[in-house]
């Protein structure tokens, strides 16, 4: 075994992969497209926590089926929500803090709006919409700047 | 260089933006192959990172290792959309008739029959071999920072495994009776 063999069969597996496997065209464009999203109005609420992938904390039962919750945050205002799916639609219960009444609008990253609602006065919004596969929430109040939030597979 | 191609971008260049893709992708699509997504899946993983990125042009605070932060992003993104999956087949949420998962790669397209005994060969790695092989053989040949964060696997040990795997490939082969 030398490191010379390596190298070669190393090779003979990235010219085998670079042609049964490249990377399509497609995925390309819609990477360079992608830069059409780039927000400069709003302040970015980040992905701080997704149930689905974040460890549970200890002594917490992770369950497969139990409702997917996600927080988001920005310097001044955290979003959480409770994903659920219901047969073709999703459904999202959400709460802003601070609490207040503002516009929630769920966006697709074809450029479609799928819903929008106003908070109640506790911060409190229910979303539904058919599905998407990533979405991302747009929050605008009357005397703030707007927040959007990180993009949300779903 | 990428500094200046990084900071154009954030400030508005698409000619920028255009270079970081091209450079990047060969990369963020091995990343989400080598996690066994099926081809839908990987180009999904792969547009969420760059949706990322575009978040996040102004904060990446260390220009040199945007790769190794495209390599970590997309990583989480495969867990996310392996857990989604499974998530969707646990409450029968899913279509029976869709592609299956497991196998990336079309054999059709593996004409020479040196091809498909390689490509067989590789496919009875354990998961972790075939994991780095994959990334190894980027295009864009990544650095060993970029993959130890795709992989979450610590620098220092990439080298020995690589060695182990390619040893383990090797003898898989013979054992196929390629020469």
């Amino acid at each position: 075994m030398t490191n010379h063999e390596n190298d070669d069969l190393m090779r003979d597996l990235q010219d085998l992969l670079g042609r049964a496997d490249p990377v399509p065209d497609a995925v390309v464009e819609a990477g360079k497209a992608a830069y059409g999203w780039r927000t400069i109005d709003a302040d970015l609420a980040e992905l701080l926590a997704d149930s689905i992938v974040d460890k549970q904390p200890a002594g917490v039962r992770s369950s497969g089926t139990g409702p997917r919750i996600v927080t988001f945050e920005s310097e001044g205002l955290t979003i959480d929500i409770e994903v659920r799916k219901e047969r073709r639609a999703h459904r999202l219960l959400g709460q802003i803090d601070p609490p207040g009444s503002v516009t929630v609008t769920v966006e697709l990253d074809d450029g479609a709006v799928a819903a929008t609602t106003t908070s109640d006065e506790l911060g409190r919004f229910e979303l539904r919409f058919d599905e998407g596969a990533r979405i991302r929430l747009r929050v605008d109040a009357p005397a703030a700047a707007s927040v959007v939030s990180a993009w949300l597979p779903l | 260089m990428l500094e200046t191609t990084l900071s154009a971008a954030a400030a508005g260049s698409t000619t920028a933006w255009d270079a970081l893709v091209e450079r990047y992708s060969g990369l963020v699509w091995s990343v989400a192959r080598a996690h066994r997504l099926s081809h839908a899946d990987a180009a999904d993983v792969v547009q969420t990172t760059w949706l990322r990125l575009v978040e996040n042009l102004d904060r990446i605070r260390d220009p040199d290792k945007v790769g190794a932060w495209l390599a970590t992003t997309a990583r989480r993104e495969c867990l996310r959309a392996i857990r989604l999956k499974a998530r969707q087949e646990l409450t029968g949420d899913i279509d029976l008739f869709e592609e299956p998962v497991a196998d990336p790669i079309d054999e059709p397209i593996l004409i020479e029959e040196r091809d498909g005994l390689l490509w067989r060969a590789f496919r009875t790695l354990g998961d972790r071999c075939q994991e780095l092989l994959r990334l190894l053989a980027a295009p864009t040949e990544p650095s060993y920072e970029e993959i130890s964060a795709a992989l979450d696997m610590p620098i220092g040990a990439i080298g020995p495994t690589r060695g182990r795997c390619l040893e383990q490939l090797r003898v898989r082969l013979a054992g196929m009776g390629a020469v």
